[in-house]
Formats: structure tokens, C-alpha cells, sequence
């Protein structure tokens, strides 16, 4: 095993890590500013990645469809949180899990009647499809190393906005105490819908980067909201620090994992139990990760105290 | 006030929310058959020291003794098994359940353990007695059917007593029991605060002077987190530091 | 509606219950003894979610994953040969049991969302480890040939002996959560849910408490995933996948949660539409969606809660 496979591994782990960040970003500031739990978020993960995937098509570019399928995503974001989200801050968590659990189904089935049953694939433009030299001669997928690119800006974007404007002090302040804003004479509704909007935005954005590599199908956005749950709860809820960090630590955690695991354990271990035990163990990674977070610090890293 | 007969003692304890000393140096005792009350402006640190004695919080520094026992580590409801009751400054009952349920669930907390899963709960007669007592007692016989949240404020500060004293306890605190409260509702709390004081040792965090004076041994004041006076009432009424540190210049402790 | 009008309805559902496979085989109608058998199972989970979330305030978004449990408790021996249902059961409930209780320490110490998002990584922890072990068949799962050997002249293998097995343990657990509910017990719980913070000062361990809530509700879900284990003969990590434990709150609260009839009800509604609604569209989600966002708006108490307050007027 040598540097050059692990520092390509570590540089999956990043990627995997920035997307998660996407995916988070907005879940996390959602739940913080307006005690939201939206299961549905995954639908905009979706939502972007089919989105894109069509515009690709039509208009025979690549560049065009993502720079359009954005602000279309936070479009929809808008209309969704105007017409279902807002009705939903006053119910308590119960309620809210089960709308956005029907939200999920609804997204679900009118993607399938607007796209079919079958995912879609689209093809990256020939620039992107080769392999770069990097650091140390590894080579590396030169999009793979665009989406880390993108992610990283998408979070300097965010970083000053969030600390250095206006907006984002409210934000931040909405996150720790959204009567004093209120108060303020803040017209906090059009905060929230900015909030979800942009959430919409930074998880669509996430799907459409992901899509090329995977493909864009029904449902995609489920199982990867699960790890984006377990990342807001590690990094702790309302914080986009907390979601960063969270992000990569678990990006890296569950690809170094799987992909090493089973040589690590081969150490202690016969070959025969490291390789069957591997795959289960690196599984669980992430969530004794989580469990052992949540049992020091109940509120996650950069979490502020449970009220 | 030796250790030995002290029902409840609080040595040099602190504590502190981000850099305000909410507590600073607080040395109390309580002893059986007495009212040992606590005074002070808002803030000044009297709810946050119930809080540290009934052990939702945990002092940044000293020890408490509740009868000899060292509890400064020991979660709230053991302090409360080892005889530790108290009521809380904004009511906290079970509004959706009767008040008879109420006072049941209280008086069923004194028992080892209600690991039982069968039999309907409430049935046993000494359970059900000990309830119409203390409903008794809080004048709330006739209410018992009510549900706890229908009731006017005045009862369920009655309540909140029952439900405290439904363990049977040694030591209570009471943390503003007449907040609220009419005059003759005042007047029968004072009659019971007199009548319960015989068995327990009451610490009572109180604004309302009438209170205050009638019914306590001994008077305590508090003023940002630290005490600046403890005495005999009558001390206390003339000693002029608590009077300007309380009610600044021009008022007198004879509300 | 008044007592006694309770007991004749719960009588009368009770008879058309015991006859009701008199009639499919009569009518030759396998397929609606099905979609009952499932019904009820899924009726019993519903029954042990209702137990942490209606009465005791614990919003588990995992709760599926002890559907799985106690699926695999009976696939894992079958795949073993080992098919005595007695012995199935008993690693059902002890692997439910036990999960539920190394995972509600962890758990537990947290409140409010974090404990939902907690239980939900739980469940998908488990997920990932058996879609992990390619011996029980990971993602493709695993099939029973032979359902569990109960012994004492039952053959399981009759989907009308089933059928009265799931009955059976469906009034068990009906019955028990009734009781549960009204014991020393079920009164500190609902009190726990109502007002944690006084509990502890009148002299209650309400973690304990609330452990060994969290541990029965699981494993009455166990016994439902042993059921259905053998129900299909066909078991996987779906099971588990948290979508399915979303659709046990939804029944939960379709039909009303901490009532102890609710559950039944809202499995009844649930299967009802996913059962009917295909027949006119393939795009049945959809309006199962709209369903679950009205009930989620206006229904408090679930359909059985709306029931009541018309019949109030």
C-alpha cells in the first residue's frame, strides 16, 4: 500500500465530504433558524440532479444546464417553503416528520411522472472526463477534482456571508434566538424563505454534481439524507461550521474506512476474519463515530447547549 | 449550627453561567422545625441556589449535606428519594391529568420503585388514603376530579405544595409559594407553611414580606449571588446594609 | 361512544375476525387473507411504536429496524436448518431486546430531535451491516423454504394457521399495551412524557424508566418482525430501511396515537390504501402523500380522532 493510493482515497473522502456539506449546509440551518425537521430535503438532491440532467440534454451543454438547474432548484425551494414549509414551523417534530415524510412521496412519484420510472444518465463534456496529475504524480478524475473546487468556494461563499453580512448575522442570531430577531423588526418570514431556498439550492447543486457520476433516479436523495443527518448531529444542529467539519470528518472517515479497513484489521486479525468483518465494521463507522459524539457532547461539536 | 443537627447544609457553594456569578460563596443549614427564608432583588441569585440544592445544577465549587449525607454529585431524583422536596417558581404540575392523579403520581415517586405492569395503578387504599389527606389538608378535596390545568393559579400553587409534601419529606424548598396569590390565599399559606414546619426543614425563597415575616426563623439575604445578611427577622427588618442593598434608599423592609 | 357500544363493536370485530378465514376459503380468496396477515403484523409494530411515541413522547424515526431484527432471527436459523419457531422467538425478543437496550443507553441521553435523528442512524447502522454479510445474502436478502416448527400439531405453512397465530398475539399485545398503560408503570411514563423535570424532583429515575419502555416496545416489534419474517419467506435489509419506519408512524398517527386501538386502525388505513389505491393509478404515492400532509396538518388524533369529534358534533 502506498502514499499514492491513500492520498487518492483521502481525496474521495473530500469529495464525498464536500457533497455532504452541500446536502447539510441547508439541513442543518433549517432545523437551527426555524426548528424544521425537513425529511424532504433529499427531493431537491434529487430535484437537481434530474433537472440539470434534462437541460443538459436539451441544450447540448453542460455549463448552461448547472448554471441554470440552480436557480431553478432554489426556485422550487421558494415555492415549497411558501406553500407547505411555512405552515409547518409551529407543529411540533411528529408532524413535521410525517408531512415531509409525504412530501417525500409526492416528489418521489411526480418525478416519476414527469421523468419515467428509469434514472437518467447524462455524459460530462470531454474537458472534464480525463484524469489530472496532482501532487506526488497520483492522477486524479479531473471532475472529481472540480467538485471539491466548487464545494470549497460554495462554503467560502457561505463562510462570509454567514460572518460578514448583514443577512448573515441575522441568520446566526436566528439560529440562537429567533424572537429576539423577530423583535427586531426583521420581516423574519422572508429570512426563513431565503434560508430554505438557498438549503434547496446547495442540495440540488449537490445532486446535479453527483449525477454524471452516479446517474439521476428516483429517490437518490433518501439514503444519502440519512448520512447528512448523522453529519448535522455530529457537527451539531444550526451550526454550517459544525456542518464543514462534520461533513469531512465523516467523508473521510467513511471512505479511508471502507477502502482500508480491511488492511488495518489484517494486523490483528487472520486474513479470512479482516476480510469478512471489514465490510459490517466499516459500516458502522460513521454511526459509532456519531454515537460516541453524542455521548461526550450531547449537543455535537459546535452545537450550542440543548434548551 | 453544628453539621450534626443540620437537616440540609451548603458549604461555600459557587456557581457560575459563563462569567457571571449567578452563586458566589454560599454557606447555609437548615434545621428541622424551622423556616430559614431567602431574600433578595431579582437576580440576585435565590433560584439558581434552590436549583443547585435540589441538584438540577451542579455547584462549580463547595458541598452540600442533606442529612450528613454528601449529595454535591447526586442526581436529582435520589436527593429527592433521600427526603428532598420542593416546589418550583413557575408551576410545574401535569395539567392534562386530575388533580387527584397529581398528587398520586407524587406520593407513588416515595415508593421504592413502580416497576409493575399489570395491576391498575391507584387502587391500594394506603395510596388513595394518603392522597384525599394531602388534598385535604391543601383544601382541594372537592377539586380532586378537576383536571389539574383547569384550576385557578391560586390552587395550583396549593398544588404544587401538596405534590411536594406527598413524600413526606425532611427537608423542602419552596421557591416562591405565594407568587400571585390573594390575601386570603396568602393567609391560608402561612397557616400551612406553620403547620408543616414542625416536620421538616423549609427553605423558602420568597418576595412577599408578609410571608416572609410571619412564618420565618431565620432570614437570609441575598444580593447578586452573595449573602450580605443572615439573622432573626427582627435583625434582619433593622439592619439597614439589607435594607438599602434590597429596596435602595428610602424604603423600609416593613412592606 | 359509550362503553358498552365499545364492548359490541370490539365483540362483533372480534367474531368476523375468527370467521374471516372461514370465508376466504369458502370464496377462494387467498389474496385478502394476505393482505389481513399483514395487516395485523404490521398492526403489532404499529402497537409497540405507539407505546415510545404516543405515550411516552419518544419520536424513534428506526423503529423498523426491529422489524428486521426479528425477521432475521427467523431467517438466520432457517438458514442453519435450525426451524423450531420456539427457539426462533426466543432470539427475536432477545435480539430485539437487547439491541433496544445497548442502543436506548446511548439514545436516551439525548432529547428532542437529536434522538430522533440517533435512532434513525441506529437503524440504518444495522441496514448497512447486513447488506454487509454476504452470508445472509446482503442486498438480495435471504429466503425461508419452511416456516417456523411450532410444534404441538401446527403447521405454520397454512396461511390460515398463520392467521390465527398473528390473531393471537395481536389481542396479546392489545391486550397487554391496555393494561401496560393503566399500571404503576404506564402512569409514570405518560407523566414522564408530560413533565420530565417534576418527575425527577417527586423521586422518579426517569431514564430507567423510559430504558425499559424503549426495551418492550422493541421487542414487541421483534415478535412483529418474526411474524413477518415467516408471513413473506422472504427476508432483507428493506426492512429496516428508514423509509419503513416512517410509514410506521404514519400509522400511528393516521389512527390516533396513545390510544391502544389506534394503531390497529391506522395499519387498517395504511393497507386499505395501499391495497385499493393501485387498482386506479399507478401513481398511488402521491395522493398517500397528500393523505399523510393532511393528517399531519389537521389531525389531531389521527383519523380516529376526527371520528370521535364529529360523532361529538
Amino acid at each position: 500500500m502506498d502514499g499514492a493510493l491513500i492520498m487518492v482515497q483521502v481525496l474521495n473522502g473530500l469529495q464525498l465530504g464536500i457533497l455532504l456539506f452541500l446536502l447539510a449546509a441547508g439541513l442543518t440551518l433549517v432545523f437551527g433558524i426555524m426548528d424544521f425537521i425537513n425529511l424532504a430535503h433529499g427531493a431537491f438532491y434529487m430535484l437537481g440532479a434530474f433537472i440539470c440532467a434534462t437541460l443538459t440534454v436539451w441544450l447540448d451543454s453542460f455549463l448552461l444546464a448547472v448554471v441554470l438547474a440552480v436557480p431553478i432548484t432554489f426556485a422550487v425551494g421558494v415555492v415549497v417553503e411558501l406553500g407547505i414549509a411555512r405552515q409547518l414551523y409551529q407543529a411540533d417534530h411528529l408532524e413535521q416528520i410525517l408531512a415531509t415524510f409525504g412530501l417525500i412521496l409526492i416528489a418521489d412519484t411526480l418525478v416519476q411522472m414527469i421523468w419515467g420510472p428509469e434514472g437518467m444518465t447524462f455524459a460530462l463534456p470531454e474537458i472534464l472526463n480525463g484524469q489530472v496529475g496532482l501532487f506526488f504524480g497520483i492522477e486524479f478524475p479531473v471532475y472529481r477534482v472540480l467538485i471539491i473546487a466548487v464545494g470549497l468556494l460554495v462554503a467560502l461563499v457561505l463562510y462570509l456571508v454567514v460572518s460578514h453580512t448583514r443577512t448573515g448575522m441575522l441568520i446566526r442570531a436566528g439560529a440562537s434566538n429567533r424572537r429576539m430577531v423577530e423583535a427586531l423588526g426583521v420581516d423574519i418570514r422572508m429570512l426563513f424563505t431565503l434560508v430554505f431556498a438557498a438549503g434547496a439550492a446547495m442540495a440540488g447543486l449537490a445532486g446535479l454534481l453527483i449525477a454524471p457520476i452516479t446517474e439521476a433516479s428516483i429517490g437518490m436523495g433518501n439514503e444519502i439524507l440519512i448520512v447528512a443527518f448523522v453529519v448535522i448531529v455530529i457537527g451539531g444542529i444550526g451550526s454550517v461550521q459544525g456542518a464543514f467539519f462534520g461533513a469531512m470528518l465523516v467523508g473521510l472517515i467513511d471512505t479511508l474506512g471502507r477502502a482500508f479497513l480491511d488492511n488495518l484489521l489484517q494486523l490483528f486479525l487472520s486474513h479470512q476474519a479482516a476480510e469478512t468483518s471489514a465490510p459490517a465494521i466499516s459500516a458502522m463507522l460513521i454511526y459509532i463515530l456519531m454515537a460516541v459524539i453524542l455521548y461526550f457532547r450531547p449537543q455535537g461539536l459546535f452545537g450550542a447547549r440543548a434548551s | 449550627m453544628t453539621l450534626m443537627t443540620a437537616a440540609l447544609e451548603a458549604q461555600s457553594i459557587s456557581r457560575s453561567f459563563g462569567g457571571i456569578h449567578a452563586v458566589a460563596n454560599v454557606d447555609l443549614s437548615l434545621a428541622i422545625g424551622q423556616i430559614h427564608a431567602v431574600i433578595g432583588p431579582n437576580g440576585a441569585g435565590k433560584t439558581t441556589l434552590v436549583g443547585l440544592l435540589a441538584g438540577g445544577l451542579k455547584p462549580d465549587d463547595g458541598e452540600i449535606y442533606l442529612r450528613q449525607r454528601n449529595v454535591t454529585a447526586m442526581p436529582v431524583h435520589e436527593r429527592a428519594k433521600l427526603g428532598l422536596g420542593r416546589t418550583f417558581q413557575i408551576t410545574s404540575l401535569f395539567p392534562g391529568f386530575s388533580v387527584f392523579e397529581n398528587i398520586a403520581i407524587a406520593v407513588q415517586g416515595h415508593h421504592r420503585h413502580s416497576f409493575r405492569f399489570w395491576s391498575p395503578a391507584y387502587q391500594k387504599s394506603s395510596l388513595t388514603d394518603r392522597v384525599h389527606e394531602l388534598a385535604r389538608q391543601m383544601d382541594l378535596d372537592q377539586d380532586q376530579a378537576a383536571k389539574a390545568g383547569e384550576l385557578s393559579h391560586g390552587k395550583h400553587r396549593l398544588l404544587e405544595l401538596a405534590m411536594a409534601l406527598a413524600a413526606s419529606p425532611s427537608v423542602l424548598l419552596l421557591d416562591e409559594p405565594a407568587a400571585g396569590l390573594g390575601i386570603e390565599e396568602t393567609q391560608h399559606l402561612i397557616a400551612i407553611l406553620d403547620h408543616i414546619k414542625a416536620h421538616a426543614a423549609i427553605l423558602l425563597v420568597e418576595h412577599d414580606m408578609d410571608v416572609v415575616f410571619s412564618v420565618a426563623d431565620q432570614v437570609t439575604v441575598m444580593v447578586d449571588g452573595r449573602i450580605i445578611a443572615t439573622g432573626g427577622p427582627d435583625e434582619i427588618r433593622s439592619n439597614q446594609q439589607a435594607q438599602r442593598a434590597y429596596l435602595g434608599e428610602g424604603e423600609s423592609l416593613d412592606a | 361512544m359509550t362503553p358498552s357500544a365499545r364492548w359490541y363493536l370490539g365483540g362483533a370485530a372480534l367474531v368476523a375476525a375468527l370467521v374471516f378465514p372461514a370465508w376466504v376459503v369458502y370464496a377462494q380468496e387467498p389474496f385478502w387473507l394476505d393482505v389481513m396477515i399483514r395487516l395485523m403484523i404490521l398492526a403489532i409494530a404499529a402497537s409497540s411504536l405507539n407505546l415510545i411515541l404516543g405515550y411516552s413522547g419518544m419520536v424513534s424515526l428506526g423503529h423498523a429496524v426491529f422489524l428486521g431484527i426479528g425477521a432475521y432471527a427467523a431467517g438466520i436459523p432457517a438458514y442453519y436448518e435450525l426451524h423450531n419457531g420456539w427457539l426462533q422467538l426466543a432470539v427475536a425478543l432477545g435480539a430485539s431486546g437487547a439491541f433496544a437496550l445497548l442502543t436506548g443507553l446511548v439514545c436516551l441521553r439525548t432529547h428532542g430531535a437529536y434522538f430522533i435523528m440517533i435512532t434513525l442512524a441506529f437503524a440504518q447502522m444495522m441496514y448497512f451491516i447486513l447488506v454487509s454479510i454476504e452470508e445472509y445474502g446482503g442486498d438480495d436478502g435471504l429466503v425461508i423454504y419452511s416456516r417456523s416448527e411450532m410444534g404441538f400439531g401446527v403447521d405454520l405453512n397454512s396461511n390460515v394457521q398463520l392467521y390465527f397465530l398473528v390473531l393471537v398475539c395481536l389481542l396479546a399485545v392489545l391486550g397487554f399495551m391496555h393494561r401496560l398503560i393503566r399500571s404503576d408503570f404506564g402512569q409514570v411514563i405518560r407523566s414522564i412524557k408530560v413533565n420530565e423535570v417534576r418527575m425527577q424532583a417527586l423521586g422518579f429515575a426517569t431514564f430507567h424508566y423510559r430504558l425499559v419502555c424503549y426495551v418492550i416496545s422493541g421487542m414487541i416489534c421483534g415478535l412483529a418482525g418474526w411474524l413477518l419474517g415467516n408471513f413473506t419467506g422472504f427476508i432483507s435489509p428493506e426492512m429496516m430501511d428508514w423509509t419503513r419506519s416512517g410509514e410506521l408512524i404514519a400509522m400511528v398517527l393516521l389512527g390516533g396515537a396513545a390510544t391502544v386501538i389506534g394503531p390497529l386502525v391506522g395499519a387498517g388505513i395504511f393497507i386499505g390504501v395501499e391495497t385499493l389505491l393501485p387498482e386506479f393509478t399507478i401513481y398511488w404515492h402521491l395522493y398517500l402523500g397528500i393523505l399523510l400532509i393532511i393528517v399531519a396538518k389537521f389531525g389531531r388524533g389521527g383519523l380516529l380522532g376526527w371520528w370521535m369529534r364529529w360523532r361529538q358534533g
